[in-house]
């Protein structure tokens, strides 16, 4: 009973949340949680930066699924995820040094904003997916499908539409990117 | 002290140096050397890998404390799955329309211009036959022309088509006649599906919509509905610009979403909004009567008739006294231009003449008086512009503009 999510073999959930699955990203989240979390309290010595640096480091590992399919140590990609977010963190921190006054409020609220306008530049990115894609995007997200029964939905293959949500992932990440939403591309190449 | 950094600098290059320098900066016991040091180590991009590298070694390293966490931290994973489903929950509830039972046969009229979104749609268009145009100056204003996608996601182009029953999905059927598409959901059980009208540039449609709502929808357009309305309030997704006139029904509020943070709550009602390419995702909605309430983001605001609500994210501001019939004028079939500047003008044109636009030098500040019927040809409309004193040529289907 202790500790069970550790004997969750990560690569299978990995394979899951690359096909989308949200219960698999549930699992994962739950067995890295408090593997993440003292570290990030301890680094940044407060609870709402270190929030922030274990929510962005879930979210980096959500939007970038459909290349999980293929990391062959999962724990080492989520915690250098995690220490990337850590050093610009402490880039920020040691080098800015000022202190600024009210930092916690200050980044939480911006943090809210951020997640908003990241939602909103999502939404504006599916819209502009092209017509299959969007289709097969939508029916995957917001109707919660598995690929199988899109595919049977749609009497497409499911390999095909692995690869358009493949595709409409990439094109969102690339609409994210041009708007200034920065994904750790250095962290792909690192599997 | 600077040969102190200097040499400091050398030795941090050792991983495990800058291991154990990052531990000591964790217990707070870093000093006036080890802060001096780290400030080198950070600011060096040459060090980038070996401090991430250490970073993600001293994570690793750190042992698992599930008392650690705090307890708002565990629901962080629905936060961060619901970042890509577009839009809201179609279940979520608002009850304070429960208290609007009040709401009455309405006429609404929405325009929510998000281009920027909808060029998309442009790409999946099937080319409609038109007559050729050999010459670029007898460019021809919109007509009447839709695609429909239905719920297997299999489309129907409706311009051309012969009035009669196009589909049948779960029991209700969709039928065009009288050159709109109507939905009769008489028959229809269990779930309900979804379907999409999508307007190209220059073109427009109507569609009732299973509760006698009706509906225009301008050009470069797309609008998503349920087949019937069984449960629970009634909910559309515009994206472009609509009119509606929704039939009352209290028990079955209706809803317009027009952005996963921005959504219409029509109370019994006409009015228009709209959201501008460029502006940064802004949505305008100007009620002409009854009232509705726009819900953005965490705030929300009941308008009165003649009033504009314009939202940004985390802002909703008010207008008063705006001029309703200039922003009805295009389902009207007119261009109102009654205080618009260049840009706006040209907007509009490229939407419903299919154009693109170009600017060549700085264009005028100054805004425009007066209007024009949509039914102009693009060369009739030209001439009215350079009369106002706008330089502009037609190269094929884009308009240079010049000042």
């Amino acid at each position: 009973m202790i500790n069970e999510e550790l004997h969750v073999d990560e690569g299978a959930l990995f394979k899951l949340i690359a096909l989308g699955n949200e219960e698999a990203f549930e699992t994962l989240f739950r067995g890295f949680l408090p593997r993440l979390t003292p570290f990030a309290l301890r680094l940044t010595g407060n609870e709402e930066v270190a929030r922030e640096i274990v929510q962005e480091a879930f979210m980096q590992l959500w939007l970038g699924r459909d290349k999980l399919e293929d990391v062959k140590n999962p724990a080492g990609w989520i915690f250098t995820v995690t220490a990337r977010l850590c050093y610009k963190f402490l880039r920020r921190k040691v080098l800015e040094e000022a202190p600024r006054p009210g930092l916690a409020g200050e980044e939480a609220t911006h943090d809210h904003y951020a997640f908003r306008e990241l939602k909103t530049l999502i939404h504006q990115a599916v819209l502009n997916l092209s017509g299959q894609r969007k289709t097969v995007f939508l029916l995957s997200r917001e109707e919660g499908l598995s690929i199988p029964e899109i595919a049977s939905q749609l009497n497409l293959s499911s390999n095909t539409v692995k690869n358009t949500l493949v595709s409409a992932l990439k094109q969102i990440r690339e609409h994210l990117k041009a708007h200034g939403y920065l994904m750790p591309c250095a962290i792909f190449l690192w599997l | 002290m600077a040969g102190c950094g200097t040499y400091l600098y050398i030795i941090m290059k050792n991983k495990e140096q800058i291991k154990e320098l990052l531990r000591r900066y964790m217990d707070g016991t870093t000093g006036d050397a080890g802060q001096q040091a780290l400030k080198e180590v950070l600011a060096d991009d040459g060090m980038e890998e070996v401090v991430v590298a250490a970073l993600q070694e001293l994570a690793a390293e750190t042992g698992s404390d599930a008392a650690a966490v705090p307890g708002e931290w565990h629901g962080m994973h629905k936060t961060i799955t619901s970042v890509d489903k577009p839009f809201l929950p179609r279940t979520k509830r608002l009850p304070l329309f429960k208290t609007w039972g009040w709401a009455a046969a309405a006429a609404v009229l929405l325009a929510v211009a998000g281009y920027r979104w909808l060029g998309t749609e442009k790409g999946t268009q099937p080319v409609v036959a038109v007559l050729p145009v050999p010459d670029t100056t007898a460019i021809s204003p919109g007509a009447y022309g839709a695609v429909l996608t239905l719920a297997d996601g299999s489309t129907v182009v409706l311009d051309s088509l012969g009035e009669g029953t196009i589909a049948a999905q779960a029991g209700a059927v969709v039928k065009l006649a009288g050159g709109q598409l109507a939905y009769d959901a008489a028959g229809a059980g269990g779930e309900a599906v979804w379907n999409a009208m999508t307007t190209a540039r220059g073109k427009q449609f109507r569609l009732v919509l299973p509760d006698g709502s009706r509906i225009w929808l301008n050009a470069a357009s797309s609008i998503r509905y349920p087949t019937s309305f069984t449960t629970g309030d009634r909910v559309v997704e515009l994206q472009g610009e609509a009119y509606f006139e929704i039939a009352g029904n209290p028990q079955q509020p209706f809803r317009v979403i027009l952005d996963p943070e921005t959504e219409i709550q029509v109370l019994g009602t006409a009015f228009n909004a709209s959201n501008y390419e460029g502006g940064g995702g802004i949505t305008r909605t100007t009620l002409v009567e009854g009232a509705v309430r726009i819900r953005s983001f965490s705030q929300s605001q009941t308008l009165k008739p003649g009033q504009q609500a314009l939202t940004a994210p985390g802002k909703i501001q008010l207008i008063s006294g705006v001029d309703t019939e200039q922003v009805l004028a295009w389902k009207n079939g007119l261009f109102n231009f009654n205080g618009v500047g260049i840009k706006e003008v040209m907007q509009e044109l490229e939407r419903w003449y299919d154009i693109d636009v170009k600017y060549e030098g700085a264009v005028t500040a100054e805004k425009f008086r007066g209007g024009m019927q949509r039914g102009l040809q693009l060369s009739e409309v030209l001439e009215s512009l350079k009369y106002m004193g706008v330089k502009c040529r037609l190269e094929g289907r884009t308009l240079i503009v010049s000042q």
